[in-house]
């Protein structure tokens, strides 16, 4: 199931869905909160923030206007942004600031975090793409070190890694 | 790795490059997925997409609002009544909570915080409230800081000008110590406004 498909359901009350989405999206949200905050502590608050901020506002999400993957990058990047905010000179008390936390799916897109966005597509890839591209890109194994870890061959290894990069540019049209 | 059968695609080079540059995502500790988990059990479901027509209102957010505010009143008067008529093996100890009051609001008020069977409750008691128009509402939240906040009620006052009404706190932390109430204008963002009316803190 999309991601899209994944947050209607969760705008009607799904909460599989929303664990398949926490499935999915945890690690890349909890990585663009690292990124701007380099503690994992605050990473993992922001990362609770932007579930929340999902949960509850999952049916503002059109994905006529956008793909799922760059609603929630946007949330997760005002989110950390916002963390940073408050750890600076803002004062905690002060409600002024305060801001609605959905973005518009318009801003999401132009906004969209590109490697939250890839990270979330790998996960939703089917199991033997999303396998051989790991090990391709994240581990740095050549396709002939696939095909022997996975006991696969050498054909069926550059189909799948093919197949997944199509994929991830289907997924990523128009957003990177 | 690089495909030694280059791709002449460009879309699949840049996803290539992206992903080299990404790099794989950190593992979430079961604890975080945990508090994840949580979120869906802690928050009342989320409006349904809208609806045309007369059934609109009912899905609306501030209907959602009331509905599930006027829900957990009612569990948190039912379980306030049952501690007061049999106080077998409950335990009820009340802690005042100052509140201060919005230079943009003549309102006054108090909160006392109980604690029932291991479940906290407040009371909050604030009079001086303009009427609310339309779906206008008050909505009183719990806050961590000024970013992470949980509703806990929906109120409109009465034709005093008065609050009064006991609800549940959610078990979300030392932290989750703020106390606000807001002036909400029921447009239908599910966020908090700035528009505050008192706060305080937990002790």
């Amino acid at each position: 199931m999309s991601a899209d498909a994944l947050l209607a359901r969760v705008a009607a009350g799904d909460e599989r869905a929303f664990s398949r989405l926490c499935d999915l999206f945890a690690g890349p949200v909890l990585g663009e909160a690292l990124r701007h905050l380099s503690d994992r502590a605050a990473a993992e608050d922001v990362t609770q923030e932007v579930f929340l901020r999902i949960w509850r506002n999952a049916h503002r999400f059109d994905a006529e206007r956008g793909r799922a993957e760059a609603w929630i990058a946007t949330i997760a990047r005002n989110a950390s942004r916002d963390a940073l905010r408050r750890r600076g000179s803002v004062p905690v008390e002060e409600l002024a600031d305060a801001v609605d936390p959905a973005p518009e799916p318009v801003d999401a897109v132009a906004d969209a975090s590109q490697a939250l966005q890839l990270q979330a597509a790998v996960a939703s890839l089917a199991p033997g793409s999303r396998e051989v591209i790991e090990l391709a890109y994240w581990q740095g194994l050549s396709q002939v070190e696939i095909a022997e870890r996975l006991g696969l061959p050498l054909g069926t290894v550059k189909t799948r890694t093919r197949r997944g990069l199509a994929l991830l540019a289907d997924v990523l049209e128009g957003e990177i | 790795m690089s495909i030694d059968d280059p791709n002449d695609d460009p879309a699949l080079d840049r996803v290539e490059q992206l992903l080299r540059t990404a790099g794989p995502p950190p593992e979430p500790s079961a604890a975080l997925r945990a508090r994840l988990l949580e979120i869906p059990k802690q928050e009342a479901r989320p409006s349904p997409t809208a609806q045309k027509g007369w059934k609109r209102f009912w899905t609306s957010l501030p209907a959602w609002r009331l509905a599930s505010g006027a829900l957990a009143l009612a569990a948190v008067l039912l379980a306030v009544v049952a501690v007061t008529r049999d106080s077998g093996g409950a335990s009820v100890n009340g802690q005042q909570i100052a509140l201060q009051a919005s230079d943009e609001y003549n309102a006054r008020g108090s909160a006392v915080s109980l604690v029932s069977n291991g479940t906290r409750h407040i009371r909050v008691r604030i009079d001086g409230l303009p009427a609310t128009q339309g779906s206008q509402v008050y909505e009183l939240w719990i806050a961590k800081d000024k970013k992470h906040r949980v509703s806990i009620g929906i109120f409109r006052p009465d034709a005093q000008g008065r609050i009064d009404a006991t609800v549940a706190i959610p078990n979300l932390g030392p932290r989750w110590r703020g106390l606000w109430l807001t002036h909400e204008q029921g447009k239908g963002s599910p966020g908090w406004s700035r528009d505050w009316v008192v706060a305080g803190r937990l002790a």
